[in-house]
């Protein structure tokens, strides 16, 4: 670490002023320093004194942006004086040292935000569900299909049954039949050249959003990205259903009726979406309903089988998945899904705290040719695991 | 640790691809993946006043979606692939799992979050100050400050509309055009349909900063 420079200060010295600009990030050696700042939404004082070992002058250098506090010595003190490359050098190294940093900077950047709330005043409070709805609408009346589709389509997963579901879907099967009205193509705004502002993506963030909105949970695994509050077991309302139907591409509105792995698809991506319980109504009807002899429909029909039990996991429901799970490897013992079958199996085993049930699972796994994503999956659960 | 971020076997895991125009995730919508840029590029645009306004571009090595870190807010700004693009995509839950195979991720976040939080820091003492005029000066100044390739000892030219500094300052469209007028017609400014041109910004810069401090003597 050639360019560390250790430098001493008298008492009462200035390490940097408020406002200037440099690169440079110090940690305090010995002796005491202290920040001064104004906080912005106070106007008030703030005096921080550093503790030995510790950084200052992250932010400022790591943004680029001028100092914000002025940092005075109490005493005589030795810091050591980092350029930019240094720093990142010694962090990566640790990557505790860059959680902490980071636990602190999300912890500002959230006291920010309230204050920004705060000062915009309830009277910005919107509705992101409402929102989300509009999107779809801006890009619809301005003939963007493609974006209007991706909003709507959103709107209809995460708050089906709601004020917009029947519109939105319609708007879906619109598209989706290309019954899209050409009037709308008239008037496509162009969009406005970048602002010079670069990095006001998040500073939006937080000022016009309501502090009671409660998006879907996150589920546990890494697997579950959505979990629906509903579970749509028996009653489905007839806009679920309908949905399903557009979600399956079987709606009547489609040109051509949609493969067997069309079908298949879509029953995928309703389980990305975190409609598993759609998806595995899916999977079982595909089940039923075919016994393809095309090898590639047929090697998708044996995978459905697996997707059973993986529906059940999304659903967080271990039993029906374990046993979906043993009756697929018992019942393929040659499809390629056996691999994800034994992933599947260790995070069911997991999920119901046997860690060392799920090992051998994932060395199994690990140890089954070709190496593709399971492979590395079942890898990266071994090494979490310690081993 | 080498950089996992390169490793193909990473890559084929997190690995998310995107064809131009396809929306990797949509404003309003609830965020729990953030984002790292594998290849192409993407534009992260808003839908303010029924226009649909660019804020950003990004390109290989950048970080989006960072938000979702923290909390889990809806979306601030959609994200649009413009050309082919391959996202490597992080579920919140795996966040410390990613930073410790991957210190240079967890270091490309300490600048993003230093950036934020600047910024955020800057906009909220736009909010605070106490005067329409007040605002869209500080808007300016702010603007101004951002731009590392402006002069501000001289005349600066600011692309910038009346919409998008109403947006900044937190006031409506209307009050934002009133305060243009008032410092175009003090000979402050100039206004151009797709700029402003400030004489003199230390100028700006000093109104306000004087005008902050009497704010909190009170």
């Amino acid at each position: 670490m050639s360019g560390v420079i250790t430098r001493s200060y008298k008492a009462g010295s200035i390490v940097y002023f408020e406002g200037d600009k440099s690169e440079y990030i110090y940690i305090l050696k010995s002796g005491r320093i202290r920040l001064n700042y104004i906080r912005p939404e106070s106007g008030e004082e703030i005096k921080e004194d550093i503790k030995q070992g510790e950084f200052f002058g992250v932010k400022s250098s790591l943004g680029k942006y001028p100092r914000e506090e002025t940092a005075q010595t109490l005493s005589d003190a030795v810091v050591l004086q980092l350029r930019l490359d240094d720093f990142e050098r010694i962090v990566l190294g640790n990557v505790q040292v860059v959680k902490k940093m980071l636990r602190v900077f999300s912890n500002q950047l959230r006291r920010i935000g309230k204050a920004q709330r705060e000062v915009l005043g309830e009277t910005t409070v919107v509705n992101p569900q409402a929102e989300l709805y509009k999107i779809g609408e801006y890009y619809y009346k301005n003939g963007r299909p493609e974006q209007a589709l991706y909003a709507f389509k959103k709107y209809l997963e995460y708050y089906p049954n709601t004020q917009f579901s029947a519109t939105s879907m319609q708007r879906v099967n619109d598209i989706q039949s290309g019954n899209f009205s050409s009037a709308s193509f008239d008037d496509i705004p162009s969009a406005l050249p970048p602002a010079s502002s670069s990095n006001d993506f998040s500073v939006a963030d937080g000022t016009s959003f309501s502090a009671g909105f409660s998006a879907p949970s996150d589920g546990p695994g890494d697997m579950v990205d959505f979990d629906f509050d509903d579970a749509p077991a028996g009653g489905h309302s007839e806009l679920t259903s309908e949905m399903d139907n557009f979600l399956s591409g079987d709606d009547g509105f489609a040109p051509s009726a949609p493969s067997f792995s069309e079908q298949i698809s879509e029953a995928k991506d309703m389980m990305s979406a975190g409609d598993f319980s759609g998806a595995m109504e899916r999977f079982r009807d595909l089940i039923d309903d075919a016994s393809p002899s095309d090898p590639t429909d047929r090697e998708l029909w044996e995978d459905a089988h697996f997707q059973l039990g993986a529906c059940y996991y999304g659903m967080g429901k271990l039993k029906d998945a374990m046993n979906e799970l043993s009756l697929f490897v018992k019942n393929y013992p040659q499809s390629r899904s056996v691999k994800s079958a034994f992933v599947y199996t260790g995070y069911v085993f997991e999920k119901a705290g046997a860690k060392d049930k799920a090992a051998p699972y994932y060395k199994k796994a690990a140890s089954m040719p070709p190496k593709d994503d399971m492979t590395a999956s079942a890898m990266n659960r071994l090494k979490a695991l310690g081993m | 640790m080498a950089m996992m971020l390169n490793d193909p076997r990473f890559i084929e895991r997190f690995g998310v691809d995107y064809a131009p125009g396809e929306v990797i995730f949509c404003e309003f919508e609830p965020g729990h993946d953030f984002y790292f840029i594998n290849s192409g590029k993407v534009k992260i645009v808003k839908i303010i006043n029924n226009r649909e306004k660019t804020l950003d571009m990004m390109g290989p090595g950048d970080v989006f979606g960072e938000m979702a870190i923290l909390e889990e807010e809806p979306r601030s700004a959609s994200v649009i692939a413009t050309e082919a693009t391959k996202v490597l995509k992080f579920h919140r839950d795996n966040f410390d799992t990613l930073l410790a195979g991957n210190p240079q991720l967890a270091y490309k976040l300490l600048v993003v979050f230093s950036k934020r939080i600047y910024d955020a820091k800057r906009r909220l003492m736009i909010l605070l100050l106490n005067e329409p005029t007040l605002k869209v000066m500080d808007v300016a100044c702010m603007l101004a400050e951002q731009d590392p390739h402006l002069d501000l000892s001289g005349t600066v030219h600011l692309k910038v509309n009346a919409q998008e500094i109403s947006n900044w300052a937190g006031i409506s469209v209307d009050d934002a055009n009133k305060s243009l007028t008032h410092l175009a017609n003090l000979g402050k400014i100039e206004l151009f349909h797709d700029k402003v041109v400030v004489k003199n910004i230390r100028d700006f810069q000093r109104t306000v900063s004087s005008r902050r401090k009497q704010m909190f003597s009170k």
